[in-house]
């Protein structure tokens, strides 16, 4: 009797965790994951690729239709024509990608016979335009300094 | 007793569980909120510039050549020949920069989307010299022009014009007064005189370009 009295009263002693406040624990995790989906967020618009990608578009534009310099139809296609011309030419093209594209980017130029620019980093979003010319195509690639 | 007091003890934890609950469910209520506002990317106004930088930069009537803006042509757009080059940009706020000028304005756009532009601005200079020329001479223009216009004097007993060893211009009784001929912007013009002298006033019309940024903002 003694036993049972006791029994009762442990089981009264831990009745006083009360049934509610668990069910509430387990609501409010159940509402916590909800909440993480949307507190992970929507993924990136990619405007700014996409706006590298206009600028790198562009930069292709204004250098496809300028005159080339000694010879060939275009300025690009004369930069993918041989070897030598791109030796010859790789300097002033550098200087003019530099001067056509804004201060706060960086370029390459990838041509058939050699690339001018800078060093391309793996980990930083860029924008990308190709060229074809008659020899290859001309690829130029910026991203944000 | 101990019936009683686990019911007082129930009430409590009951109003906790409710407080727990309903500032749960209005944090959640907060960030879907917010995630869902940053998830309003304005996809109309992001077409419209888009579509109005584009037209602008390509447009015969405001450019010479793709991205080769036309100076004077950029001076007089104004709100109806950009509604009418781009039409989602109509009834909304827009602004056209040119690098640090602003070309044209509507309403205020605050924030909004920004489409940036590489292009170059073209401003054509007008190149006047005056050679005399004799049988077999020639004359380079130092920079390329898309015309060239020959004045030749009234005594000038030129009688062939070469352009690039192309016969361009012929009159075997001697050229005079006002021609105009075409080049290419491609290769450096060289035009060589035959058949006689004379005084030549050669006028040329060379493209003078400079780099820029145009910015289109567009806000509902």
């Amino acid at each position: 009797m003694t036993e049972r009295s006791s029994c009762r009263c442990e089981s009264a002693a831990r009745g006083q965790l009360s049934i509610s406040v668990v069910e509430a624990a387990i609501g409010v995790l159940f509402l916590f994951a909800a909440t993480a989906t949307f507190a992970l967020g929507v993924p990136d618009a990619g405007a700014e690729e996409a706006q590298l990608d206009q600028y790198a578009q562009d930069a292709a534009t204004v250098l496809s239709q300028e005159p080339p310099r000694h010879a060939g139809a275009t300025r690009l296609s004369e930069v993918s024509r041989s070897e030598s011309a791109f030796e010859r030419e790789r300097d002033a093209l550098e200087r003019r990608v530099e001067r056509i594209l804004p201060d706060n980017l960086m370029f390459r130029v990838v041509t058939p016979h050699g690339a001018v620019g800078f060093r391309r980093p793996t980990d930083t979003p860029s924008g990308r335009a190709t060229v074809p010319t008659l020899s290859g195509r001309v690829a130029i690639w910026v991203w944000y300094a | 007793m101990s019936p009683n007091s686990r019911g007082q003890a129930n009430l409590a934890s009951l109003a906790i569980a409710l407080v727990a609950l309903v500032s749960a469910t209005t944090l959640g209520l907060v960030v879907a909120d917010g995630a869902l506002a940053n998830a309003d990317r304005e996809p109309l106004e992001r077409r419209a510039a888009v579509a109005a930088a584009d037209r602008v930069v390509t447009a015969p009537g405001t450019t010479v050549r793709p991205n080769v803006l036309d100076r004077e042509a950029m001076q007089t757009v104004g709100g109806g020949a950009l509604d009418d080059l781009a039409p989602p940009v109509e009834g909304r706020a827009v602004r056209l920069r040119l690098d640090d000028e602003t070309l044209f304005e509507r309403g205020d756009p605050i924030g909004g989307t920004t489409v940036q532009r590489i292009v170059l601005v073209a401003e054509s200079t007008t190149r006047t010299r005056t050679v005399t020329v004799e049988d077999g001479g020639s004359h380079t223009l130092p920079r390329r022009t898309t015309h060239v216009e020959l004045v030749f004097a009234t005594d000038s007993t030129v009688e062939t014009v070469r352009l690039n060893g192309r016969v361009v211009l012929h009159d075997p009784d001697g050229l005079r007064g006002r021609f105009s001929v075409r080049a290419s912007r491609y290769e450096t013009a060289t035009l060589a005189f035959e058949g006689g002298s004379g005084d030549v006033e050669i006028v040329s019309y060379p493209l003078q370009t400079r780099k820029a940024t145009l910015r289109v903002t567009v806000d509902d």
